[in-house]
């Protein structure tokens, strides 16, 4: 059953007020969150919000299309290091 | 295998299983697209005895994600399919497709310097990790602390391989500070 659309998106109170305080200054600050259950609104986007993945923060620049998303999709919990990625042909890309 | 990463072959992917009886394969590729696997030429696997056996491929079949369904020329029975079963594709790098624009093989942007907005070198690149949302830069500084960057445009704004250089405009609070852990 989904969350009661009266009480809107569920975002980390702390969080939600630092960005507005970010939003207001116009500062582009690095903000480190422990809340990978927050929603992303639109006040975020152009952020970049350290986001915990248990173990270290995972820098996520908040982009449009991350918006309704939780925080914590863009930060991976487990990461499988048995190959050497330098030795893969696999690519990255700027976006 | 060549442990010098700067020179050896690299993996383009593994073959998992045999699929069918008339000799086909199933492969995992390193490619998000796993069709590209198709414009490569001279893919070779390394036997477990030692040496190279180069495949050449007749046909492929998408398979959902990173998979495909191969048949390579010659390998014409369960029995041929089932010798490789397990066994990791290979390429030399000369032979790799050029990347498209924006896009890097991570073994080009590991080791390459990261320079700051004043021209002042922040680390070298160490790695690079496929993530949602965005793919990010692992980065060490001098004083060995890493931290990551997002490979977004405001942020990454010019990877010269030539001169070995990344151009980055990082805001405050990403390069971890001496006493951070």
């Amino acid at each position: 059953m989904g969350r009661s659309l009266k009480k809107g998106p569920y975002v980390d109170a702390k969080l939600l007020a630092r960005v507005r305080e970010l939003n207001k200054t116009g500062e582009k600050r690095v903000i480190k969150t422990w809340s990978r259950r927050s929603t992303i609104t639109p006040e975020f986007v152009g952020h970049t919000i350290a986001v915990h993945n248990g173990h270290k923060f995972i820098p996520v620049y908040i982009t449009q299309d991350m918006v309704g998303h939780k925080l914590g999709e863009f930060s991976i919990t487990r990461t499988y290091r048995g190959h050497k990625e330098v030795r893969k042909a696999a690519k990255v890309r700027v976006k | 295998m060549n442990e010098n990463f700067e020179e050896g072959p690299l993996k383009v992917g593994k073959i998992l299983k045999t699929f069918g009886l008339k000799g086909e394969v199933k492969v995992l590729t390193e490619f998000d697209v796993p069709d590209e696997l198709l414009e490569i030429q001279h893919i070779f696997v390394e036997l477990p005895r030692g040496g190279k056996k180069y495949l050449e491929i007749e046909r492929t079949r998408s398979c959902g994600g990173r998979t495909l369904i191969v048949k390579f020329r010659g390998i014409d029975s369960i029995e041929m399919a089932e010798a490789l079963r397990g066994l990791e594709l290979f390429v030399k790098r000369e032979d790799l497709k050029e990347p498209a624009e924006g896009e890097y093989y991570i073994f080009q942007l590991v080791g390459l310097k990261v320079i700051g907005r004043e021209g002042r070198e922040i680390g070298v690149v160490i790695n690079a990790i496929k993530n949602p949302g965005h793919d990010l830069l692992e980065v060490e500084t001098r004083e060995s602390r890493v931290f990551m960057v997002p490979m977004v445009k405001e942020m990454v704004k010019k990877v010269d391989l030539e001169r070995k250089i990344i151009e980055v405009e990082l805001p405050p609070g990403l390069v971890p500070e001496k006493n951070e852990t």
